[in-house]
């Protein structure tokens, strides 16, 4: 049985659900006060549903879920922020709800919530979707909805992820730019430059500090003056004196040197055929 | 004609937000440019290019030659009644580039620096501080010409 209002945990957890007799609570996460309104009226409308709150955030939800447990929750995962799926990650697990994912009318998510088979209701609503949702929800088992919200997390975050981009200050001004569009960074005099297929960015300081920064996305630092983009390298070519060179796609060629050879390996995770090269030192 | 524009707006929206752009390109925007003068025009303008190998790749603010071209071509062919010319020239001088746009004065006295000059002369400062030379003169011979020089990268 369903958490009955006492809060009971469920630990032993391949339980079926029944909700024959008892209500559910049912608790509405989601920031806007229309979407609220809306899917507190189709709960209304049940009989199975006994209670009703709503959280206006994830902070305020997470507040919720820890004082009493509930049975439902109508969760809204808003694409920019990830809260919606932060709060199920802190969720115990021992504490799942069935969830149901609201989601706006956002392609990619849709798709991925249902190849996965999480139930899930589309904004704006219209009640018959969420009644059909909230029967299939209400009857999967914990371990269920454990094993499809473990396999479902990730790829929501994953689809939540933004393009990674960073923000670059220089010469009064903040700018952003998405790394793997970057194909190398060279420094020249007093100046850095970020160069793109599209343009170049000028920036003022040393090539060491961004070296450091910018190795998480894969800048590998070849020559004391510049770092290139792995993905951005097409071609090494071996020279007889033993210094390499690179040939960086819809670029220019850039020399390795001795210092830094060591440095490629971190331009592919596998070699084949190069294995001198690789063991290279 | 049309299609000239779109390509010139398609560029301006391409370059997006970079600082920096090969001459080469600067010089692709500006000859599409000079393309629509040129029907405007009818003839009446002259073109010389005097850009020095290897100068293609230099790096350049983008966009920077276009402005300074349109205000050779206003100050000078446009209110002369013969056929003017303009003169677009890049070189190497030690670490540095210098680009040149020169063009005849047309039939008024040179406007000097205009709007479109100072912004050349704050962006040029906005990216290399004071490392860059902006100059802007007229001959004897009633030639105008407009220098900036800034490090080669």
């Amino acid at each position: 049985v369903i958490l009955e209002g006492g809060g009971q945990r469920l630990t032993n957890v391949p339980h079926r659900i029944e909700c024959r007799r008892e209500t559910m609570r049912v608790l509405i996460v989601d920031d806007e006060p229309l979407a609220r309104a809306a899917l507190a009226s189709a709960l209304a409308e049940r009989t199975d549903v006994g209670g009703v709150d709503s959280a206006n955030d994830g902070e305020e939800a997470m507040g919720k879920l820890q004082k009493q447990p509930y049975d439902l929750v109508l969760l809204d995962i808003r694409m920019p922020e990830l809260w919606g799926i932060e709060l199920l990650d802190q969720m115990g697990r021992e504490k799942l709800p069935a969830v149901v994912f609201v989601t706006p009318h956002h392609e990619h998510a849709v798709k991925a919530v249902e190849k996965h088979g999480a139930d899930y209701v589309l904004k704006p609503f219209s009640n018959d979707p969420i009644h059909a949702a909230l029967d299939v929800a209400i009857h999967r088992t914990i371990a269920e909805r454990l094993a499809k919200l473990t396999e479902l997390l990730p790829r929501l975050r994953s689809l939540n992820k933004k393009p990674e981009r960073i923000a670059v200050k220089s010469k009064g001004r903040i700018f952003f730019v998405d790394p793997s569009e970057v194909s190398t960074v060279e420094s020249e005099g007093n100046y850095v430059l970020l160069r793109q297929a599209t343009g170049t960015f000028l920036l003022r300081g040393s090539i060491s500090a961004l070296a450091d920064k910018l190795a998480p996305y894969g800048f590998v630092r070849i020559h004391r003056s510049v770092l290139v983009n792995a993905a951005w390298v097409e071609e090494i070519h071996p020279w007889a004196t033993g210094e390499y060179v690179l040939q960086v796609k819809a670029g220019k060629e850039y020399t390795v040197s001795r210092k830094y050879k060591e440095n490629l390996k971190g331009l592919a995770g596998m070699w084949i055929g190069a294995e001198a090269f690789s063991a290279a030192g | 004609m049309v299609l000239r524009l779109s390509e010139l707006l398609r560029t301006t929206l391409e370059h997006g937000a970079a600082d920096l752009v090969p001459l080469e390109r600067d010089l692709e925007f500006v000859r599409g440019y000079l393309d629509l003068e040129k029907m405007r025009l009818n003839g009446r303008l002259g073109l010389r290019w005097k850009i020095e190998n290897g100068t293609g790749e230099v790096l350049v603010p983008q966009l920077i030659l276009q402005p300074l071209v349109e205000n050779a071509i206003v100050d000078g062919v446009s209110c002369s009644r013969e056929v003017g010319w303009v003169e677009i020239g890049a070189r190497r001088t030690g670490n540095s580039i210098e680009l040149r746009i020169g063009n005849n004065v047309g039939g008024k006295s040179p406007g000097g620096m205009g709007v479109g000059s100072k912004n050349t002369e704050a962006r040029l400062k906005f990216l290399y501080a004071e490392e860059h030379q902006f100059s802007f003169e007229v001959d004897k011979n009633q030639a105008a010409t407009a220098k900036l020089v800034f490090p080669a990268m």
